[in-house]
C-alpha cells in the first residue's frame, strides 16, 4: 500500500468531507510517513554495509525535508488534538524520531567496517550522523520522561518496542565506534541508556512475559550493564574519570560481533520468535 | 453474429443454463463469470469470456476457478471456516465479552478504530471468527490473561484453517491487521495472508486498503 502511495492522493480531499474523522486524519499522517519510509528504503536499500557515494547526498537532504515538512505539518494539525489526551502528538514526535533515525542511520554506512575510504566530513555526512544520535537520544528520552508514553507501552504496536531496541543499539554502537568529526558524550549517553533500562523494566514488570518489550527489556538490561562494567573498567585503569568524547581506544570491542561483523546487523528486526528473548551476548564477541 | 454470440455466452442467458450450455462447457468449456456465486468452492478450473472487456488483458485472467453454480461442479463443498474460540468452549462469552471491552476501550485507538462497525461482542462473532478470535488473543496479551497461551493457539489455528480457504471478508483482514499489529512473533506471517488475500484471485475485489477503515 505504501509502495503506491499515490494511489491514495484523494485522501486529502477525504480529509475535508463531512465523513472524515479523527482516526482518518491520523491514518492519513501514517501513510505520508510511510511514502517517506518507503522512500528511503527504496533509496539506500537494504545494504548496510556499502558505504555511502557521494551522488545519495542529495536524496538524503530531499528526504530529511520531507520528514521536517511532514513532522511541522502534522504538529499543526493535530495540536488542537483532544481527542485521545494528547497521545497524537506526542505519537506525531515519536513517529518522526523513528523515521529519522532509520532514514540518518544510513550515514553510518560501511564506517564500521572500514570500507568508507573518505572521513565523514568529505561526504557531508557530520550533519546526518548527528541527526541519527540525536533522533534517537529523543526517542529514548521520551520514554524516560514522558509518563503518558510509559502508560501506553503496554498498548502500543510492536514496530513502537522495536524502534526501542533499535534507538539503544545504534547509540552504544555510536559510543563503541564514533564516527570521525562527531562527538558523542558517552557518559550522559550511558546515563540515558541505563535510566531507559530501569524505565522499561518498571513497565515490563506488569506486563506478560510474552510480550515483546519483556523480551526486549531484559536484553537491554544485560547490554547496559555490559556497557557500564566496560567504562567503569576503564576509568579504574587510568585512574581518573573518560574523558566524555574520548577517541576509540576502549574496550567497547565486546559490541563488535564474530569476524569484525557489526553487532547491530544481526539483529533482526524483522524475525521475532516465539519466546523473545533476544540475548546480544550470544551475537557479540566478548572482549 | 460472432459479437451477439460472445453476449450471449458471458451475459444473462447464463441463469437459463441447460444442457446445450453444459455441452458447450464439455466441448470447449466456454463459460461464464459475471455473475458470481458468493459461495464458490474451488473444484477446478473453466475458461471464461467476459465481454465487458477487450481482447487484450493479463492471458491467466481467462482461467478461472469453476464456481458453486456451474454445471462443472460436482463436488461437495468443503468446510473451509472453524467456529470462533468461544464456539469451541475455548473460553467462555463472559470472558470473551470483558476481552473485547478492553480490545474496544483499550487498544483500539491504536489501530485507528479498526472495529469501527462492532460495537458489542455480537458484532464481532457475526461479523467474523477470525476477527473474534484475533481480539481476544490480543487483549489476552496485554490484560495479562492467564489464558493467553490458548487463546493464541486457537487463533494459529484459525488462521491456519483459512490458509486456503476461496471465502474471505474484510472482516478477516481486518483480524489479520489486528494480530500482525501486536504479536510480534507471528507479525510478518499475518501480514503476508492479508496481502495475499488483497492481491490474489477473486478477494482482491475486498480492496486491502478498505479493510482498515471502511
Amino acid at each position: 500500500m505504501s509502495e503506491t502511495f499515490h494511489d491514495l492522493s484523494f485522501v486529502n480531499d477525504f480529509l475535508t468531507s463531512s465523513y472524515a474523522c479523527e482516526d482518518d486524519r491520523r491514518l492519513a499522517s501514517q501513510l505520508e510517513l510511510w511514502s517517506i519510509s518507503y522512500r528511503t528504503y527504496k533509496t539506500f536499500g537494504l545494504d548496510t554495509e556499502s558505504a555511502l557515494p557521494q551522488t545519495y547526498m542529495a536524496d538524503f537532504r530531499r528526504i530529511c525535508i520531507a520528514l521536517d515538512t511532514w513532522r511541522v505539518d502534522w504538529e499543526e494539525k493535530f495540536a488542537s488534538d483532544s481527542y485521545d489526551s494528547g497521545y497524537t502528538q506526542h505519537g506525531v514526535e515519536l513517529h518522526f524520531d523513528f523515521a529519522k533515525l532509520y532514514l540518518c542511520s544510513h550515514a553510518y554506512r560501511g564506517l564500521l567496517n572500514g570500507q568508507a575510504s573518505r572521513t565523514s566530513s568529505d561526504l557531508g555526512l557530520e550533519e546526518f550522523a548527528a541527526n541519527a544520535v540525536n533522533a534517537a537520544e529523543s526517542i529514548l528520552k521520551t520514554i524516560t520522561s514522558n509518563q503518558q508514553i510509559q502508560s501506553l507501552l503496554n498498548a502500543l504496536p510492536v514496530y513502537f518496542d522495536t524502534m526501542i531496541a533499535f534507538a539503544v543499539v545504534f547509540l552504544l554502537k555510536a559510543i563503541a565506534k564514533p564516527q570521525q568529526g562527531l562527538r558523542i558524550d558517552r557518559n550522559r549517553t550511558i546515563a540515558l541508556l541505563e535510566q531507559v533500562s530501569q524505565t522499561l523494566a518498571d513497565i515490563t514488570n506488569h506486563m506478560r512475559r510474552e510480550h515483546l518489550l519483556c523480551g526486549i527489556s531484559q536484553s537491554i538490561q544485560k547490554l547496559i550493564k555490559k556497557a557500564s562494567d566496560a567504562m567503569l573498567a576503564e576509568s579504574q585503569q587510568t585512574q581518573q574519570p573518560p574523558p566524555s568524547n574520548v577517541p576509540p581506544d576502549h574496550d567497547f570491542g565486546w559490541l563488535v560481533g564474530p569476524d569484525d561483523t557489526p553487532f547491530f546487523d544481526n539483529f533482526d528486526l524483522t524475525v521475532f520468535p516465539q519466546d523473545f528473548n533476544f540475548d546480544f551476548m550470544d551475537v557479540s564477541r566478548v572482549g | 453474429m460472432l459479437e451477439r454470440t460472445i453476449a450471449q455466452l458471458s451475459g444473462r442467458e447464463i441463469e437459463q443454463e441447460d444442457s446445450s450450455s453444459q455441452e458447450g462447457a464439455q466441448d470447449g468449456a466456454i463459460l461464464d463469470l459475471s455473475h458470481e456465486s458468493a459461495n464458490n468452492e474451488q473444484q477446478g478450473w473453466e475458461v471464461v469470456i467476459d465481454s465487458n472487456h477487450a481482447p487484450a488483458a493479463i492471458p491467466a485472467s481467462y482461467i478461472s476457478e469453476i464456481s458453486a453454480t456451474s454445471p462443472l461442479n460436482n463436488a461437495q463443498p468443503v468446510q473451509d471456516r472453524q467456529p470462533d474460540m468461544i464456539s469451541r468452549n475455548i473460553t467462555s462469552v463472559q470472558n470473551a465479552a470483558a476481552l473485547f471491552d478492553f480490545y474496544r476501550d483499550t487498544l483500539d485507538q491504536f489501530l485507528y478504530g479498526i472495529l469501527r462497525d462492532c460495537k458489542t461482542l455480537s458484532d464481532v462473532r457475526r461479523a467474523s471468527p477470525l476477527l473474534t478470535d484475533a481480539v481476544c488473543t490480543v487483549s489476552a496479551l496485554h490484560s495479562k490473561s492467564e489464558n493467553y497461551p490458548a487463546y493464541r493457539a486457537a487463533f494459529m489455528q484459525q488462521v491456519s484453517t483459512q490458509m486456503f480457504s476461496k471465502r474471505k471478508t474484510m472482516n478477516d483482514v481486518r483480524g489479520l491487521c489486528i494480530g500482525a499489529f501486536w504479536l510480534s512473533d507471528i507479525s510478518w506471517s499475518l501480514m503476508g495472508l492479508g496481502k495475499k488475500i488483497s492481491l490474489l484471485g477473486r478477494s482482491s475485489l475486498i480492496n486491502f486498503h478498505s479493510c482498515v477503515h471502511c
